[in-house]
């Protein structure tokens, strides 16, 4: 390998250069310096603190997914692994896409008094309630209410049997 | 001589004489021919091998961009492209076919997109990568088509008629890019950096000069430059326009970008009383009745993964849990569209680009059209429901209800379509004001600079590209190594 890529050692010979020059903490800096145009790709670390040790999903997207767990998969299915599995997967996205996904659950979770005339959240509804509200949303006339539920209804079922071996 | 970004140390620059960005169908092949003439080669590809890719869930982690989720603009069609040394090649079941005879227009101005030259390029790669005949069939479905008086589709091989060769992880993985031209482009002393994204390509005064970025896991860890006297593109249709753009290459009639077409396909799906669908069952292509033919339309069975099965029904809680478990009384059959409309690749700074499209009125029709007779052929061969992969589904049971898969008015953010050969973005074109590159896909406008991937198709062949791009860019390498001369010269 070494034969085959002589640069190699001078880049590790310029890092190593680096560390002394400029000490550890400088050397990360001064490595991501180097992909400054992708910055916005850098993921975010593990959020401590978050009693799931959900790194993307806060509680109300959990909540959110793990309704739709309901709505789509039926009250017997634990939404736990899926809303793990998505929480990683969204982890893994690159930022845009990433936002694009996020608002899903809160517009599905907050916007019915606006579009359903519904007074609770989605995910204090109860199950046929929010079958209710899914299925007219899927169907909405608002694109915005249809891509919402198709991509959580996407991300339930890809996170439930996309884990099955293919 | 296959690095992963993942084993960089620190900043790392390269000298060669051509750099590849990207190692697919185009890139593999270009590296492998211009190895054997002795030049120095580094061909730099964002995704690796992908291992461990033991469930449906895995493959869309490690093999696809976006983790599969890439789309476009509207969420109307799904872009499933690859993020692997390979390519697409290496996904599902990609199938070695030609492009049909004349296809790129009677006369498409540049020499190689000549049905002749073609046929001798096809030759070229069915030398090194033979083509075989897809094994076993299909007999309820084949049954069901002989009823409705369909024929089996040939399309033109070497011998004549269905020299169709299985590719990708599937059927034929042996036959896929990774084990075939990046094998003998790394023995023949090329160099792969794999794991190494791209950021920009600027031309200097003598040659070129790349910028990327070594990932590890997916994040950025080191520059990589790489400064070499030639570079070809070869990223796929989406990021190889993108990555021109962001580096402000000429593009003086604004064709960069545009001409996108996408080969969307749509789904039926038949739930049959008895198991239908063993896995791996080959693939069948049929060809819509003459007497009432669908231009650009063309159907195809699919063996569908567990979650790309469940999101096309139209189920939920027991039903879909009741469904999945007997998916094997399931079968698809997919219709592949020869779109004519095209979108557009916008780039976006700091992130992924955004793919603009939206299918054509007559795409519209050609799609509902080809839909019903899938749905009638799942019907002729026994299916007792079948619904389409439409965001609201259209479910029919019998002949009589075909015509509400027609009727139904569904917009492009609905239509629940997926494409893995997104094509066209740099066509070919002997003007510059006609398309961004010429004869041995020369960039216009910048000598040095070459595009060897799909983008170059000035036109939806209507069958998987792979073979296809491996064929042209035999001509981008006899370009090269033509305009640069071989070392050994």
């Amino acid at each position: 390998m070494a034969e085959d890529w002589p640069e190699l050692e001078r880049a590790r010979r310029k890092t190593r250069r680096q560390v002394l020059l400029l000490g550890a903490g400088a050397v990360g800096a001064a490595a991501l310096a180097g992909g400054l145009i992708t910055l916005p790709f850098l993921r975010r670390g593990p959020y401590p603190g978050r009693p799931s040790g959900l790194r993307q999903l806060g509680d109300l997207q959990a909540h959110v997914l793990a309704a739709t767990v309901g709505v789509v998969l039926g009250p017997h299915v634990d939404p736990d692994p899926i809303v793990r599995r998505a929480d990683e997967s969204i982890d893994a996205l690159d930022p845009a896409m990433r936002k694009g996904l996020m608002a899903a659950f809160p517009f599905l979770e907050g916007s019915g008094f606006l579009l359903g005339g519904r007074l609770r959240p989605f995910t204090e509804l109860s199950l046929e309630a929010q079958r209710q509200v899914f299925d007219s949303w899927s169907s909405s006339h608002m694109l915005v209410c249809r891509q919402a539920t198709a991509l959580l209804r996407e991300m339930v079922l890809v996170h439930h049997h996309g884990a099955e071996v293919a | 001589m296959i690095l992963a970004g993942e084993a960089i140390g620190g900043p790392l620059e390269l000298e060669a004489d051509v750099c590849i960005v990207g190692a697919g169908s185009g890139g593999a092949v270009v590296a492998h021919r211009l190895s054997r003439e002795g030049l120095s080669v580094i061909a730099l590809e964002e995704g690796c091998d992908g291992g461990g890719a033991d469930s449906e869930l895995a493959a869309r982690a490690t093999r696809l961009r976006q983790r599969g989720w890439q789309a476009t603009a509207d969420r109307g069609v799904e872009v499933q492209q690859a993020l692997l040394l390979g390519g697409s090649s290496r996904l599902g079941s990609n199938l070695a076919r030609r492009a049909p005879a004349g296809v790129f227009g009677a006369d498409p101005g540049v020499p190689s997109l000549d049905t002749e030259a073609l046929a001798a390029a096809y030759e070229r790669v069915e030398g090194r990568v033979p083509a075989g005949r897809p094994a076993g069939g299909d007999p309820t479905l084949e049954d069901a088509a002989r009823s409705l008086g369909w024929t089996r589709q040939r399309l033109p091989g070497r011998d004549g008629d269905d020299a169709a060769a299985w590719l990708g992880s599937g059927p034929a993985p042996e036959r896929s890019v990774r084990p075939t031209w990046i094998r003998w482009a790394d023995e023949a002393g090329a160099r792969l950096l794999c794991g190494c994204r791209v950021e920009k390509v600027r031309a200097e005064d003598a040659g070129f000069r790349v910028e990327a970025v070594s990932l590890e896991r997916g994040v950025v860890r080191y520059p990589v430059t790489v400064t070499a006297g030639a570079v070809v593109l070869a990223a796929g249709a989406v990021q190889t326009p993108a990555l021109a753009l962001r580096s402000r290459l000429p593009d003086p009639h604004r064709r960069l970008g545009q001409g996108l077409r996408l080969q969307p396909t749509a789904r039926v799906i038949g739930r049959f009383d008895d198991p239908v669908d063993p896995a791996g069952a080959p693939r069948l292509e049929l060809e819509i009745p003459a007497d009432e033919p669908i231009p650009d339309a063309r159907l195809r069975t699919t063996a569908l993964l567990p979650a790309t099965l469940a999101r096309t029904l139209p189920l939920r809680d027991e039903e879909l849990a009741e469904a999945m478990t007997a998916r094997r009384r399931l079968r698809a059959v997919e219709v592949v569209l020869r779109d004519r409309r095209s979108g557009r690749v916008v780039p976006m700074t700091g992130t992924y680009p955004v793919i603009r499209y939206e299918l054509a009125p007559p795409d519209r029709r050609r799609l509902r059209r080809a839909l019903v007779e899938a749905a009638r052929l799942l019907l002729a061969a026994g299916a007792r429901q079948v619904w389409t992969s439409h965001a609201v589904p259209t479910e029919v049971r019998t002949e009589t209800d075909l015509p509400r898969i027609e009727d139904r008015h569904y917009r492009s953010a609905d239509l629940g379509l997926a494409s893995t050969t997104p094509l066209g973005t740099c066509a070919l074109a002997a003007r510059p004001q006609d398309g961004v590159t010429g004869e041995g896909g020369r960039f216009h406008g910048l000598e040095g600079l070459y595009v060897a991937d799909a983008s170059l198709l000035p036109a939806a062949p209507g069958v998987p590209t792979g073979h296809t791009v491996a064929a042209l860019a035999l001509g981008v390498a006899d370009a090269v190594v033509s305009d640069r001369g071989s070392a050994g010269a």
